[in-house]
């Protein structure tokens, strides 16, 4: 029988989801400080953040027996964490200022001269595609960003960016559209 | 060419495989200095990649991290809520105000339990006794004044089971955490009023569902509920002076003397739940409700009088 | 014996005015008096309390956790009246302003049956008016951490031993980060290290609130009171320093290897040599330095037999 500290992702959670307290320390140990950093890159406040990290990891304690996925229990857990701080920042109310913030973060564009490292790492997960990203006007990318990297559907990205629905779709269409002919 | 719901991913080949940050871009990453396209590739590489995971390790925030933890394995510790609580959750009471009407004393099963029971005997009682003949006395309602009689041990009984809770709900003995709840701050009209709420629901929804299964009229629960309310209150009324169960044992004794008072002189206690009766009774309803609230800050747990 | 006069004031700095020259009370008393049917449990108590902490010592019955229960606005007194934190429990609102900058631990720490500890300390920082959930269990971590109870948070309070239970009693007096902490026999029945770790929680307390404890183990108060009180049958019978009590013993303890018949108190030690308190009729005795518990002893004589724990027993008990 493994002990929590060397069973892998998969395996730990099916050890919270028994209600193993040390093995939910391991699973936070493990998770929570890029969870941290990743969400608090789309919020100013760090007060909502350590809230939503909290919340994230408590619902994973209460929940973890539903696991149903491939194995990738860190995009799980991320998913879990944004659309814990998109539910907190729209109770908050304030959302066009954390709106303004992820663009902020996002838009400002990479440098053109590049290493070779860092051709590697834009090979890593989206190869020309993420390059290509870059190039698009700023709510194209956002748009895009929210639903396909950070995998929320189209109404929560529309919550995330504080604009309707509809406008979310569209742009994700023209993203897409100018996508295909750059890559063509 | 991707399809429209698809990530739009490379496929991973030998170089993501073997492909991890090194500490400098890790250290760009939590600064803040990296953007665009290769923080999207990072981001989307870190949470299931243990390797840079770990090499995230020495550029955290510890304190943070440690202060979050703490909390997250408080709140496992604390036992999920039962169904009660879920319940007020549900309809959208915040959670401090569940967690202290479910803890309030009087609302332990057994005395729950202890209420069916007295309720079922008076319903029981009913059921079984045959309508009197030969009494004297007005009708009431329609109803003739010997039905009236068999149910009567009900309608005595039920306006004072919310004393009893009232009583027990304040009671030093019958709360453990007495004195630690005298000496915190919410110990003041909040917590009374809250406690007082819970007990009278918590008696009067049985005591009006019994009700319906007794033989007589369908608007018998309705009859019931100004008399009972206006006991309750004037209790609640007179603990803004006494101790709750002083007040709460002085008002059900007024109240068995009222009702034998009627028994005695008019031969059936019933008037008291007759169209006079149910008058008085709003009469007293409102002036206790006003007594109540025109010095609800007399009230208080346990301070000695 | 010789019997010290009215209660002297606190930190008085040596000169002699009759001003309080030390710094502003934290809790002042004047006239306390509170009687349970015949008896009296207190009998018009003069107390000023300073900030830091301070020990009550007395036997049992000498009134302690009434005038503790008095300081926690849990009871009020017959006659006299008090000031804690600048407030006057005898008006509500202030009562309640004291509450919320109050830690009270009693003597018997009451908890709903099915209670573990975290869900214990959540209901107390309910009632301590901690409402949002978030900051709420963020207190509660903070003082599980403080008293050392995280390994046990989900366990039930009963059963657990007397020792951590204490803790816990201790963890909610420190929920809300009060300025006075009451607490009625903190270390009864607890053993030596565990004891030694209260010592350390309370030097080490975050907010440096002032803190009364009671007690009858007068090492523990030795050891982490700045001040003393001596209670005595209702009526305060000392307030000074820890040092000041033991000086009241000053010239009136002796050692010797035999047991002199003509001293008030004797008792063996742990070295085997019998400690005498009184006079040194035979003057074969040795004087020693007096130490605190002989300064209590003066005060208390054959009537301080310390309870239950037996950590003194002088006199004719201690004849083996």
């Amino acid at each position: 029988m493994e002990s929590p500290d060397q069973a892998d992702d998969v395996a730990l959670l099916r050890f919270v989801g028994r209600g193993d307290q040390a093995a939910l320390a391991v699973l936070y140990d493990r998770h929570a400080g890029w969870l941290t950093l990743r969400l608090s890159r789309r919020c100013s406040s760090s007060e909502l953040v350590d809230q939503a990290v909290q919340d994230t990891f408590f619902a994973l304690w209460r929940g973890a027996g539903r696991y149903r996925g491939d194995g990738r229990v860190g995009a799980y857990v991320w998913g879990i964490g944004i659309r814990r701080l998109i539910d907190l920042q729209r109770r908050e109310g304030n959302v066009q200022s954390h709106a303004t913030r992820w663009r902020l973060l996002w838009g400002a564009r990479e440098e053109l001269v590049r290493s070779a490292e860092d051709e590697v790492l834009l090979g890593v997960e989206h190869g020309r595609l993420g390059e290509e990203l870059d190039r698009l006007s700023p709510e194209l990318q956002l748009a895009l960003t929210a639903t396909v990297i950070d995998g929320l559907t189209c109404a929560e990205a529309a919550r995330l960016l504080g604009v309707p629905v509809g406008t979310v779709k569209s742009r994700c269409h023209r993203a897409r559209v100018e996508l295909r002919e750059a890559l063509i | 060419m991707t399809k429209e719901s698809e990530a739009p991913r490379v496929d991973k080949g030998s170089s993501t495989a073997t492909w991890h940050a090194d500490e400098q871009l890790l250290a760009r990453y939590v600064q803040g200095d990296l953007h665009g396209a290769l923080a999207r590739s990072l981001e989307a590489h870190l949470p299931d990649c243990p390797q840079c995971r770990n090499g995230l390790a020495g550029l955290l925030n510890a304190a943070r991290l440690a202060h979050n933890r703490r909390v997250v394995l408080t709140s496992a510790s604390l036992p999920p809520p039962g169904w009660p609580e879920r319940m007020l959750s549900a309809v959208g009471l915040p959670d401090h105000l569940a967690r202290l009407l479910v803890l309030t004393p009087s609302l332990r099963r057994s005395w729950l339990l202890a209420t069916v029971l007295v309720l079922g005997v008076a319903v029981g009682t009913a059921q079984v006794l045959s309508p009197l003949s030969g009494v004297r006395g007005a009708a009431v309602f329609g109803l003739t004044a010997g039905s009236a009689m068999r149910l009567l041990p009900f309608l005595v009984v039920v306006p004072l089971l919310p004393l009893a809770g009232v009583a027990a709900a304040f009671s030093r003995r019958l709360d453990p955490m007495h004195d630690l709840a005298v000496a915190a701050p919410m110990s003041g009209v909040r917590l009374f009023f809250l406690r007082a709420g819970a007990v009278l629901v918590t008696s009067l929804v049985p005591a009006l569902f019994a009700a319906l299964l007794l033989p007589g009229p369908s608007w018998l629960p309705a009859v019931l509920l100004l008399p009972t309310s206006a006991v309750s209150v004037m209790t609640l009324a007179a603990s803004t002076a006494l101790d709750p169960a002083v007040a709460a044992v002085g008002a059900g004794a007024c109240w068995l003397a009222l009702v034998c008072g009627l028994g005695v002189a008019l031969g059936s206690p019933a008037v008291a739940f007759g169209y006079l009766g149910q008058i008085v009774a709003g009469i007293i309803l409102v002036v206790g409700a006003g007594v109540l609230v025109a010095r609800r800050g007399q009230l208080e747990l346990g301070w000695a009088r | 014996m010789k019997r010290p006069s009215a209660p002297r004031p606190l930190a008085d700095k040596g000169d002699g005015t009759a001003h309080d020259v030390g710094p502003p009370c934290v809790v002042r008393v004047a006239g306390l008096s509170r009687r349970y049917g015949a008896t009296v449990a207190l009998d018009r108590v003069d107390l000023c309390l300073s900030p830091g902490v301070t020990g009550l010592l007395g036997p049992n019955g000498a009134g302690k956790t009434t005038l503790l229960s008095i300081l926690a606005t849990v009871a009020s007194p017959d006659a006299g009246h008090c000031s804690v934190l600048g407030f006057d429990p005898e008006h509500t609102a202030e009562r309640v302003e004291i509450r919320r900058r109050l830690g009270f631990l009693p003597q018997e720490l009451g908890y709903h049956r099915h209670f573990k500890v975290a869900e214990f300390l959540d209901y107390m920082a309910i009632l301590k008016e901690i409402l949002d959930r978030g900051q709420r269990r963020a207190e509660v971590a903070r003082v599980l951490a403080l008293a050392d109870l995280e390994a046990v948070a989900g366990k039930r309070i009963r059963s657990l031993s007397g020792g951590t239970r204490r803790r816990v009693g201790i963890a909610q007096a420190l929920l809300g980060q009060p300025e006075l902490l009451v607490l009625d026999e903190p270390t009864a029945g607890l053993d030596p290290e565990l004891r030694l770790r209260f010592r350390e929680l309370l030097s080490s307390l975050p907010g440096s609130p002032a803190v009364v404890l009671s007690t009858h183990q007068v090492d523990d108060v030795a050891a982490v009171c700045q001040h003393v009180v001596v209670l005595l049958a209702g009526q305060v019978r000392f307030t000074g320093s820890p040092t000041e009590l033991a000086f009241l013993a000053e010239g009136r303890v002796w050692v010797a290897d035999e047991r002199d018949p003509a001293a008030e108190l004797a008792w063996r030690g742990a070295d085997g040599r019998w400690r005498h308190i009184g006079e040194n009729r035979s003057g074969r005795m040795e004087p020693v330095a007096p130490t605190v518990e002989d300064g209590y002893l003066c005060l208390a004589g054959r009537n301080a037999v310390g309870g239950d724990d037996g950590a003194h027993e002088p006199g004719s008990r201690g004849a083996r």
